[in-house]
C-alpha cells in the first residue's frame, strides 16, 4: 500500500518549476486547488528522489519519468538503480519489473491493500484533497522561506506505522507541485523533485498499456 | 517403468548422499589459496547498496533495493521499495544469534523471513569464521576451500580468474548456491546469484549499486 501511495502522490498534481510572475493564489483554499489541477490536461516530467538512511553517508538516489493523461492515466517509471514500471489506464493498474531485458509482473501489484489507495487516486488528480478517506489533508499556507503545502496525515493508525506523513509542496503554476516528502516513522525522508516538466501535449495511449 | 520411477530418485538420493569430494592439494599452496578464497567476500567493515530481484515461487517475482551495513557492531541490513518506502530493518550484534526488527511491513513480517533474509545477507557476504578445514579440488578440476561449522559446510569455489561461486550445505544437503559474477572490486562483485534449491526456494539476484 505504502508503495501505491507513492505513485499516487506523484501522480497526484505534478511538479513543474516555479513559474515566475503566476500568481499564487490558486493554493488559498481546497476549491481554487481543484480548479486549478483540472486546468491541467496532461503532464511529461523526470524525477529524482533521494532517500536518506542513517547507516549511507550518501543519499539513495532513484532517477525516472512520469507522464500523466486527465483524467486518470498514469505512467510511473523508475529508470535507475532499478528498473520498474506502473501504468494506470481505465481503472486497471499493472505493475511491471524489468529483469535480464525482459518486463515481468510484480507480484507486489495483487496487494490488497493498495486498492485501498487505487480508489483514492482521482482524487488526488483532480486535487481534491478534501475528500480523501486515507489521508487527513492539513493545508498549509506560504510562509516566508517556505511554500504554500498539503500535509496528508493517514487516518488508518495501521497506515501510520509506515507513513507519518506526506507533504507536497505547491509550485506557483497552477496545479503544479515542486516537490513531494514521505515522511517514514522513525528515520528517513523520500524527496521527489520534478524537471523538465511539459505540460498539454499530446501523449500516445502506447505510454499507459504495458510493454509488448 | 515403475521400478524406473522408484530407482531414479533414489539414484539421486544416493548421488546427492555425500559433500562433493575434494581431492588433496599440496599443503604449500594452501595458504595462498585460502587468502584467495576469502576475496569472495568485502573486506569489512563496509556498506553496500543492492537491486534485488526474487523470484519467488509462483512466479511471485518482486524487486526492492537493499542497503546493507557491516562492521565490528555487527550487520544491519534495511530493504527499501522502489519508492524509497523501508520494509524491512534488522540487525544482528557480533556474535549474537538472536535478531533485531526494527520494521517489518507486510509480508517482509511473515516468520521466519529476517533469519532468512540475514542468513542470505550473511552466505553471500561474509566469510566464513577461523580457517578452511580442507582446501582441494571438485572431480571438475576447480579448486575450493572448505569451512565447516555446527553442521553447516561452505565451499568458496575459485577458477582461475578468482573465487565463482560459494556453496553452503546442511550436513550434506545443498542449502545456497551463489554464484560471484563480474570483475570484484574490494571483495564486492558486480553482481551475485543466490539460490535456495527444493520445495518452496527461490532466487535472488543482486546487483551492486554502490560501497563503501
Amino acid at each position: 500500500m505504502r508503495i501505491r501511495i507513492a505513485f499516487a502522490l506523484g501522480c497526484l498534481l505534478l511538479a513543474a518549476p516555479p513559474a515566475r510572475g503566476a500568481e499564487p493564489a490558486w493554493y488559498q483554499d481546497w476549491n481554487s486547488i481543484r480548479r486549478a489541477a483540472a486546468g491541467i490536461k496532461t503532464i511529461e516530467a523526470s524525477f529524482v528522489q533521494t532517500r536518506t538512511l542513517k547507516i549511507l553517508s550518501h543519499p539513495l538516489v532513484s532517477r525516472g519519468i512520469m507522464a500523466y493523461r486527465r483524467p486518470n492515466e498514469l505512467r510511473w517509471e523508475y529508470r535507475s538503480p532499478l528498473q520498474t514500471l506502473l501504468v494506470v489506464r481505465a481503472g486497471n493498474l499493472r505493475r511491471l519489473i524489468k529483469h535480464g531485458g525482459v518486463w515481468v509482473a510484480d507480484a507486489s501489484a495483487k496487494l490488497e491493500a493498495m486498492k485501498i489507495v487505487l480508489g483514492e487516486i482521482n482524487l488526488w488528480l483532480d486535487g481534491n484533497f478534501s475528500s480523501s478517506r486515507t489521508f487527513r489533508p492539513e493545508l498549509r499556507p506560504a510562509q516566508p522561506g517556505q511554500p504554500a503545502r498539503v500535509e496528508l496525515h493517514p487516518v488508518d493508525p495501521s497506515l501510520g506505522k509506515i507513513i507519518s506523513r506526506i507533504i507536497i509542496t505547491f509550485a506557483e503554476r497552477p496545479g503544479t507541485v515542486n516537490a513531494i516528502d514521505i515522511l517514514e516513522e522513525g528515520e528517513g525522508v523520500t524527496h521527489i523533485t520534478f524537471e523538465d516538466a511539459q505540460f498539454d501535449r499530446a501523449i500516445p495511449d502506447e505510454q499507459f498499456e504495458p510493454p509488448r | 517403468m515403475r521400478a524406473i520411477l522408484v530407482l531414479f530418485p533414489c539414484t539421486i538420493g544416493l548421488a546427492c548422499a555425500h559433500l562433493p569430494l575434494l581431492s588433496p592439494l599440496p599443503a604449500e599452496d594452501a595458504h595462498g589459496i585460502a587468502t584467495r578464497c576469502r576475496q569472495a567476500f568485502p573486506v569489512q567493515p563496509w556498506r553496500a547498496t543492492h537491486t534485488i530481484f526474487a523470484s519467488l515461487p509462483f512466479g511471485q517475482n518482486g524487486a526492492v533495493v537493499g542497503v546493507t551495513a557491516v562492521g565490528s557492531g555487527g550487520l544491519h541490513a534495511v530493504l527499501l521499495s522502489p519508492e524509497g518506502i523501508c520494509l524491512f530493518d534488522a540487525s544482528q550484534a557480533s556474535g549474537a544469534a538472536d535478531l533485531t526488527v526494527h520494521r517489518a511491513v507486510s509480508p517482509f513480517d511473515r516468520p521466519g523471513f529476517a533469519t532468512s533474509l540475514i542468513s542470505d545477507v550473511g552466505h553471500a557476504y561474509l566469510p566464513p569464521a577461523g580457517e578452511p578445514i580442507a582446501i582441494g579440488s571438485y572431480a571438475t578440476g576447480e579448486t575450493v576451500c572448505r569451512w565447516s561449522q555446527a553442521g553447516e559446510t561452505t565451499d568458496v569455489v575459485l577458477r582461475a580468474d578468482g573465487p565463482r561461486a560459494v556453496r553452503t550445505y546442511r550436513d550434506v544437503r545443498l542449502t545456497r548456491d551463489i554464484d560471484l559474477l563480474g570483475t570484484a572490486a574490494n571483495g564486492f562483485f558486480p553482481a551475485v546469484e543466490l539460490r535456495v534449491p527444493g520445495a518452496g526456494g527461490y532466487q535472488l539476484d543482486m546487483r551492486l549499486v554502490d560501497h563503501e
